[in-house]
């Protein structure tokens, strides 16, 4: 019997809570000082009919505090998954590593899903945030959150976006 | 060193794609049948207006959706009611619905769902999510799943 208990066992933290994707949008920071294994980024992406054929290409930055400070985007190669079709389908395959994933051009719903190893980002680095640029399409929309293995696991684990 | 791998250990399937709560929304049906543990129901709430929208779990006997009925059973909650200010999932008094403080802070609300506690037949469920009439509101949804197929990916749940 597992004890797995999904908001005890990660440390949940609001990325992105659903927001047009007209502009480009930065994400919540989260501090890495708790992370004893890797955190995934999962996203999900609302494309409508009329806007379809943007590319919004998502990243993550490296930043040197949680308040954003020395904010740059990554060029490490993260692990990528992604699901071109979520009303069809609920397959997300494994893409090829890279510093971004760019969305498919469809007009189909999508989710995209990053890890990032704290071990592969720079000297220094305190914090990350998802980046995704914009569709210039008011309608689409994109919700994200960080999904984190943090050393301490219970009830509450430890807050993620303070220092 | 940890083997846990988020998107190979548990199944992550989108329930609704950003959508505005304006009116009434039923999420992705998805199938228990390959279910060895729990369902966790992932939602995040923009708040443009305050309003209660309540979310709740729809029991069906099959996965396109037949004989579909609001669970009555007792299901663990957990609720963050302003995620600009805080990170912390705070556990709830176990129930079958949650709604959402009625204010215009963002919020998180994670319903924890065992297939071993709903009705006898139930074969797939779905999320709910009651009308905010406000087309400024709006929910994104994800279930993750704790499957007997851990892998790369895990199999389909939202076919038999």
């Amino acid at each position: 019997m597992s004890t797995f208990t999904l908001p005890q066992d990660l440390k949940i933290v609001v990325a992105l809570q659903p927001v047009s994707m007209n502009a480009a949008v930065t994400g919540d920071y989260v501090n890495l000082k708790n992370v004893a294994g890797k955190v995934w980024m999962v996203a999900n992406i609302t494309t409508c009919s009329t806007g379809g054929t943007s590319e919004a290409v998502f990243g993550i930055n490296e930043a040197l505090t949680v308040a954003g400070g020395g904010s740059t985007a990554s060029t490490e190669a993260f692990k990528w998954w992604k699901n071109i079709a979520t009303t069809d389908s609920d397959t997300l395959v494994a893409q090829t590593a890279g510093a971004t994933l760019t969305l498919t051009t469809s007009v189909t719903d999508q989710q995209v899903v990053c890890q990032i190893d704290p071990a592969q980002l720079s000297t220094g680095v305190d914090a990350i945030c998802v980046t995704c640029t914009a569709t210039t399409v008011a309608a689409n929309y994109v919700s994200a959150n960080y999904y984190m293995e943090t050393q301490y696991k219970k009830a509450t684990p430890p807050a993620a976006i303070t220092s | 060193m940890s083997v846990f791998t988020l998107p190979q250990s548990l199944k992550i399937v989108n329930a609704l794609s950003p959508v505005s709560t304006n009116a009434a929304t039923t999420g992705d049906i998805i199938a228990l049948k390959n279910v060895t543990g729990k369902v966790w129901v992932v939602c995040n709430m923009n708040q443009t207006v305050g309003h209660a929208t309540t979310i709740g779990i729809d029991e069906c006997t099959s996965s396109t959706g037949a004989g579909a009925t609001a669970t009555t059973k007792s299901i663990k909650w957990w609720k963050n009611t302003s995620t600009t200010s805080a990170d912390t999932l705070v556990e709830q008094t176990a129930a079958a619905t949650m709604a959402c403080a009625a204010t215009t802070q963002n919020q998180m609300i994670i319903g924890q769902i065992d297939p071993a506690q709903l009705s006898t037949g139930t074969d797939a469920i779905r999320v709910t999510i009651t009308a905010s009439s406000q087309s400024t509101n709006h929910a994104s949804v994800i279930y993750y799943i704790q499957t007997q197929y851990k892998g790369q990916p895990p199999p389909t749940a939202i076919t038999s």
